[in-house]
């Protein structure tokens, strides 16, 4: 049994599907497109991150009274 | 002139023509690509729908789309998200693809399916850049995301070739199905 990837391709003027492997390129392109999700999730999450702080800092500082600073009162203020 | 009170009767003796099916496919269990190839010109937008689990061993995939075999950076995507609890907006420019909506993958609960609903306005068009929107997510029963994205591609060709990819390497389950509709108008 292959463990060569495979497409489905719906021809749509005949009607006809065919179940193709994929060529090497076509292999790259996938690894590529999964790096690619791997990276924009990373970068994401990281940025979510950042934000989840900035908020729980500004709400300890409004709760104490103290002063935010700018990208406290940024994720708070829109 | 249709006298008012018989429009209806009038309308349920005329086929209903506006929105058509083209071609639709299931996934095979060893397929990460579904490629609708050969689309025809002849109407005015296409619409996408999927109903899409992974064999991701996560619990969620992304569908991610690419025209005419396009693997440039011509894709741009914004884009917002929901879990219930936070929400969350994105975007990137330079892409490969087009980034469509959360599905499930193969850690989620057995048979809970992704959807996804995939507009594609004027798509025939020779001297338009594309236009793309989506609208999808899953629901896991306790947990799961709703998206909205909007793709343009940056190219005026007409598409006449749609691949609907696993954006995690993975492939689409036998319980997978994907319909290209044709919309006149």
């Amino acid at each position: 049994m292959s463990d060569t990837p495979t497409k489905v391709v719906v021809d749509c003027s005949t009607g006809e599907t065919q179940i193709i492997p994929l060529t090497a390129e076509e292999i790259s392109q996938r690894e590529a497109d999964a790096a690619a999700y791997a990276t924009a999730q990373a970068e994401r999450e990281a940025a979510e991150a950042v934000t989840a702080a900035l908020k729980a800092s500004a709400r300890a500082k409004l709760i104490a009274g103290t002063p935010l600073t700018e990208a406290e009162a940024a994720v708070l203020v829109i | 002139m249709p006298i008012l009170g018989t429009v209806a009767s009038q309308f349920s003796s005329k086929p209903f023509t506006s929105f058509e099916s083209i071609a639709s496919a299931t996934g095979t269990g060893s397929s990460g690509t579904i490629t609708f190839s050969s689309i025809p010109s002849t109407y005015s937008h296409l619409q996408l729908r999927c109903t899409a689990r992974s064999s991701s061993g996560l619990s969620t995939d992304y569908i991610i789309i690419r025209l005419n075999n396009d693997t440039t950076a011509n894709y741009t995507y914004h884009g917002i998200e929901g879990d219930g609890s936070t929400g969350i907006g994105f975007g990137a420019t330079g892409e490969t693809a087009g980034f469509s909506v959360q599905v499930t993958g193969a850690g989620a609960t057995s048979n809970i399916m992704g959807t996804a609903i995939i507009d594609i306005s004027d798509y025939a068009s020779t001297n338009k850049n594309k236009t793309i929107r989506h609208f999808g997510g899953d629901d896991k029963n306790g947990s799961g995301l709703i998206g909205l994205r909007s793709n343009l591609w940056l190219n005026t060709s007409a598409i006449n070739r749609i691949d609907i990819i696993s954006y995690r390497a993975a492939n689409w389950t036998t319980s997978s199905t994907f319909a290209l509709y044709g919309i006149k108008g």
